[in-house]
């Protein structure tokens, strides 16, 4: 060892060995970034309900309305996470009841009373379409754009949502989550439901792939739906920070970096267009 | 001409004689310290109760020192087909042992630790609430509160997490109950009774976000906890669930007849389910589900010849004697056979601890059985079976199936029969406790 490296080098090495570790240090400070709900469940929350592949969990990165939210609150400088619950009763609970800073998600449904407190922010403009199991209806199953032509068959609603039209077109309601109602029709028990195209794949596909094929939509769109943050104006920084949002959004509409993000997930095909409707239009209102 | 005789017998022997009378070994009762006499008492209680069609059939097992002593089929298992030592049952409940096995398996192995939250595995246990019931005439009619601590491993071991069963909302009747079992009802959490198709992975991640009944540590109330520990043993292990006990447990303990999912060419060996008014109405179940409140069991799911959902509460299927191999490897403290699935103090922790505090283990039994970490285990006297020592340590299963460790006495019982309702079978587990401890000679 001795012939090899002499005393000089021996100190150098040993120097250079102390600046990789001084280094090291530096580098681990900034080292991994963790959510930061693991640490400080105290901050402001946005609570959303799981609505795979947009918005869960279960997706990767949380989903593009995940990313589009969190960039737009980022850009709004409002420090807050987006917890997601699987149920809508626990997200208006949190909304309503510990008056949360926002909540996130469809169907959330609130009453009169409390729509008084809250701000709606439109985060994204669907389209939906009435899903329906083929061995059913063998020659298929189509509706004019009027609901009494659907009149007779059983409807799967999701809880909270708007179902005076179906009741009013003498149309029986069921309710479910969306699996749930896959699953209904699947049985039998109801005969379609309005679910965005990439929801009813991503669902089909994680719990009822030797389903897939027998599930179809009507070509006539269901309608489109406007997914919505909900600011609540009870919440010491409601207000504020419902405009500071808005206005984060709308300016990652105009410059691109929404559509950026719903490409990134969605890709830029047909499907895209589905669930990128007039936002624009929606966040002037 | 000798030589070949000989082989000709053995040859007779082995390939005539059913190979499970060759492998089970029984011994004469009393080279146990059994009375044969005082066991014939077994037989005419399960004969009284299949005369009477109480029960279809039962298979009946005591073994003492190692040895089985009795072991014996009464009645049918189906119809027209009767029941036979190798029937195999949906054992349920009794699964949870086998689940907790596998996580002190990986306790020993220092992959986890029992004090370790849930969440520093499954992170959607983090940052979990309690639902606490609010003041009648409040706008809300409850409210959420952080927990006081996370739910630990030992929690899920000795239900004491505050998670539920739905099928007990029927038993112990009460409002907050019902409100966190609304909650598992909306986002389709079910007892696993009633097979859901999916991962028991996104079952257990859907459940973690919901509130907790109770804060941990702070009740004892029998719930879904093995279900999450087997989706634990996945996540800890890195291998399905189902493999890892086929692997690590049932092969190694020649648990043959063991299953998540039972082979096709097992499906003739399988008891049905009969349901019992108790009374004498006695009827073969449909392969429909039996719901009654809250409670879905679908019997037919044990035909299944595959599936996505491992509940470690209530997927196996087995027959008395691998249970039997089970039982006896706790017994011997952690070893059967040469094969060492666990320490004796490991065992010692499972089996002879109370885990639950001041709490009573009252679901299967009464006041006088504390928990372990996968066991209920007589703690006092105070308490209707008559049988059993202190340290005794058994659990159920819900098509009525029971086994019971007396390490006092040395002694296993099993009891499997397969029938609906289960709440009338008390009486007859207890009874057939009581023939057990009461044939002891010596």
């Amino acid at each position: 060892m001795k012939q090899i490296i002499s005393k000089a080098g021996i100190v150098t090495l040993s120097l250079l060995f102390m600046g990789s570790l001084l280094f090291a240090t530096t580098a681990s400070a900034t080292g991994p970034r963790v959510t930061k709900a693991l640490f400080a469940i105290d901050k402001d929350q946005v609570h959303a309900l799981d609505f795979p592949p947009f918005l869960s969990t279960e997706v990767k990165g949380g989903g593009p309305f995940s990313e589009i939210v969190n960039s737009a609150l980022e850009q709004a400088g409002i420090d807050a996470v987006i917890t997601t619950h699987p149920v809508r009763r626990m997200v208006n609970y949190y909304l309503l009841q510990e008056n949360a800073l926002a909540a996130m998600g469809r169907h959330l449904n609130f009453s009169s009373e409390a729509r008084k407190s809250l701000t709606f922010i439109p985060v994204a403009v669907m389209v939906e379409r009435f899903y329906y199991y083929k061995p059913a209806y063998p020659n298929g199953l189509e509706w004019s754009g009027k609901l009494a032509s659907l009149k007779g068959k059983t409807y799967g609603a999701h809880k909270g949502e708007d179902i005076a039209a179906f009741k009013s077109a003498d149309i029986e309601v069921k309710q479910g989550r969306t699996i749930a109602l896959l699953k209904m029709i699947a049985k039998g028990e109801a005969d379609f439901a309005a679910i965005p195209a990439l929801t009813t794949n991503w669902l089909l596909d994680k719990y009822m792939a030797s389903e897939k094929g027998n599930f179809a939509a009507m070509q006539r769109p269901a309608g489109t739906d406007v997914m919505y943050v909900v600011f609540n104006r009870k919440h010491l920084q409601g207000v504020d920070d419902a405009a500071k949002f808005r206005k984060a959004l709308t300016a990652m509409v105009n410059d691109g970096s929404y559509a950026a993000i719903m490409k990134k997930h969605i890709g830029n095909g047909e499907m895209l267009k589905l669930y990128m409707g007039d936002l624009k239009g929606e966040l002037a209102k | 001409m000798n030589k070949l005789f000989v082989a000709l017998l053995l040859l007779f022997a082995f390939g005539v004689l059913p190979v499970s009378a060759a492998d089970y070994k029984m011994v004469k009762p009393e080279k146990v310290g059994l009375s044969s006499e005082r066991l014939k008492n077994m037989d005419r209680l399960i004969d009284r109760y299949v005369a009477e069609k109480k029960i279809a059939g039962a298979v009946v097992m005591v073994a003492r020192k190692g040895k089985i002593a009795y072991f014996k089929e009464t009645g049918l298992a189906d119809v027209g087909k009767p029941m036979q030592k190798d029937t195999i049952f949906r054992i349920v409940s009794m699964t949870k042992p086998i689940t907790s096995t596998a996580i002190m398996m990986l306790y020993e192995e220092g992959k986890l630790l029992l004090s370790d939250p849930v969440a520093k595995y499954i992170p959607e246990f983090r940052n979990q609430k309690v639902l606490v019931p609010n003041p009648a005439g409040a706008d809300f009619p409850y409210h959420l509160e952080p927990v006081k601590r996370e739910v630990q491993i030992r929690d899920l071991l000795a239900h004491t997490s505050g998670i539920l069963y739905l099928f007990l909302n029927d038993v112990y009747p009460n409002p907050t109950r019902t409100m966190v079992t609304d909650l598992y009802k909306e986002v389709g959490i079910t007892d696993g009774f009633c097979r859901p198709d999916e991962t028991i992975g996104d079952m257990v991640k859907r459940l973690a976000r919901l509130p907790l009944y109770a804060h941990p540590g702070e009740v004892w109330d029998y719930g879904l906890n093995s279900d999450i520990l087997g989706y634990l043993v996945e996540v800890v292990s890195g291998m399905r669930f189902d493999k890892f006990v086929e692997q690590r447990i049932f092969k190694p303990l020649k648990m043959k007849d063991s299953h998540f999912y039972i082979p096709e060419e097992k499906l003739p060996r399988l008891a049905a389910v009969w349901k019992s008014d108790w009374k004498g109405s006695l009827v073969r179940a449909d392969d429909k589900p039996i719901i009654a409140g809250d409670l879905c069991l679908n019997p037919g799911d044990a035909e299944a010849l595959s599936g996505k959902y491992l509940a470690g509460g209530a997927n196996v299927l087995s027959t008395v004697y691998d249970y039997f191999r089970f039982a006896q490897m706790y017994l011997n403290g952690g070893e059967l056979d040469g094969v060492r699935l666990l320490s004796r103090k490991t065992v010692e922790l499972m089996t002879a601890t109370n885990h639950i505090g001041e709490h009573d283990a009252e679901f299967l039994h009464s006041k006088g059985w504390k928990f372990g970490l996968g066991f209920a285990i007589q703690a006092d006297r105070e308490h209707p079976v008559d049988s059993g020592d202190v340290g005794t340590y058994e659990w159920a299963g819900i098509y009525s199936t029971r086994f019971s460790v007396d390490p006092k006495e040395e002694k296993i019982t099993i009891f499997m029969s397969q029938t609906n309702p289960f709440g009338h079978h008390f009486e007859l587990w207890d009874k057939v406790l009581v023939q057990s401890a009461s044939a002891v000679g010596d």
